[in-house]
């Protein structure tokens, strides 16, 4: 019986991966590393899921420019058993400082959570900053779609979460790049970690929204789930009144790498799994 | 499954379409798509460490094994190689894609 296409093609494709394995094979360091780790993109793919889940870190990944100047690897060498223990510490006391429903948080329960937050990770944040704050402070989150990153991007390009769907429309600032080829980790970081604020809803938002869209635009706010947090991009100007909706239901841990001033955002939880369309 | 660094360089749409409307079954279609990821992430390993100063081969391949999502491995990168190495990564994934869909195509 004759092999089918697809059959041969994937005599053709182990010949190539064989081909690249031995040119990798050839490199000393790697060939000194390889033999104790596989050339497996399954293998290191399910090893990252396991480091993820095991540290509570979905991805220390953050819509943020990437630095000029990394200090890789001492930064990312940092023990993990540190960040975690600040990440419980801000959790915990937060539990306490602010109320548990949706709400806008000022006065001194403001200073306190700025203080909290600044102190434990280093990021200078407020609850209102240059006199621009939202409606609410603390809400519920909900679950986003996928933005187009560029004319032509399509949902099978973007990796986790694909049953997110795709909005049908653009961001309220357009694509995050002019074509694929202007498609880099800095805006692939910024479409992953968007976040939608309710803009719209604020009380000068008829007389002054073009002032508010510029001062919004990028804005990188610090949001807190109660388990764990991530600093976000404004990317779109949401319809619900509530508070924020994020894509992704788990983030991150917020990084020390955060400098800019950022708003604070807190969810309580995620209580919907609606697309807004 | 989790992303690798490099993996938002990479488009495999084409690929993806065609091995989708091939008539094979889906066990085969698998085997495929996994052939394929492997031969991208060793492709690009290997132009990475072409371009890469060997004095900085060690930390790279350790930090990719330790935190393989990580996009500060492009930081890295960008500071070893260039600022230029998206780009890069980019175009050789391109390559790669390419003959990938000549050896699906044939």
């Amino acid at each position: 019986m004759p092999e089918s296409n697809l059959q041969n093609s994937i005599a053709k494709l182990e010949k190539r991966s064989a081909s690249f394995r031995n040119k990798i094979l050839k490199n000393s360091a790697a060939k000194k590393f390889f033999a104790k780790s596989t050339l497996l993109a399954y293998d290191l793919r399910q090893k990252s899921s396991r480091i993820l889940a095991g540290a509570g870190l979905v991805g220390s990944l953050l819509a943020m420019p990437m630095p000029q100047t990394p200090s890789f690897p001492t930064e990312i060498s940092e023990p993990i058993k540190s960040v975690l223990s600040n990440q419980q510490k801000v959790l915990g006391n937060l539990q306490e400082i602010i109320p548990h429903q949706p709400a806008k948080i000022t006065g001194e329960q403001a200073l306190k959570v700025e203080k909290l937050i600044s102190e434990n990770t280093s990021i200078p944040v407020k609850v209102e900053l240059e006199g621009q704050s939202l409606n609410h402070t603390i809400g519920y989150t909900g679950f986003e779609q996928h933005l187009k990153r560029y004319p032509g991007d399509t949902l099978a390009e973007h990796d986790e979460i694909q049953e997110a769907g795709m909005a049908p429309g653009l961001g309220a600032f357009g694509y995050f790049a002019k074509d694929s080829r202007d498609f880099s980790t800095k805006t692939y970081l910024q479409e992953k970690y968007y976040c939608v604020v309710q803009t719209l809803y604020l009380e000068n938002w008829n007389t002054d929204y073009r002032q508010l869209k510029d001062w919004y635009a990028f804005r990188k706010m610090l949001v807190v789930l109660l388990f764990v947090s991530s600093v976000t991009l404004v990317r779109r100007s949401g319809p619900a009144n509530s508070l924020v909706l994020l894509r992704k239901q788990c983030s991150t841990w917020i990084s020390t790498k955060v400098h800019a001033k950022v708003l604070f955002l807190c969810y309580l939880s995620t209580i919907r799994k609606t697309k807004f369309l | 499954m989790s992303p690798l660094f490099f993996d938002h360089l990479v488009i495999k749409t084409e690929i993806i379409d065609l091995i989708s409307k091939k008539p094979e079954p889906e066990n085969q279609k698998g085997k495929a798509l996994q052939l394929i990821d492997d031969i991208l992430y060793q492709g690009i390993i290997a132009h990475v460490l072409e371009r890469l100063n060997p004095e900085h081969h060690d930390t790279f391949l350790s930090q990719m094994h330790e935190r393989p999502y990580d996009p500060e491995l492009i930081s890295y990168l960008k500071k070893h190689v260039g600022p230029d190495i998206e780009d890069d990564i980019r175009k050789a994934a391109n390559k790669i894609v390419k003959q990938i869909l000549k050896d699906l195509s044939d």
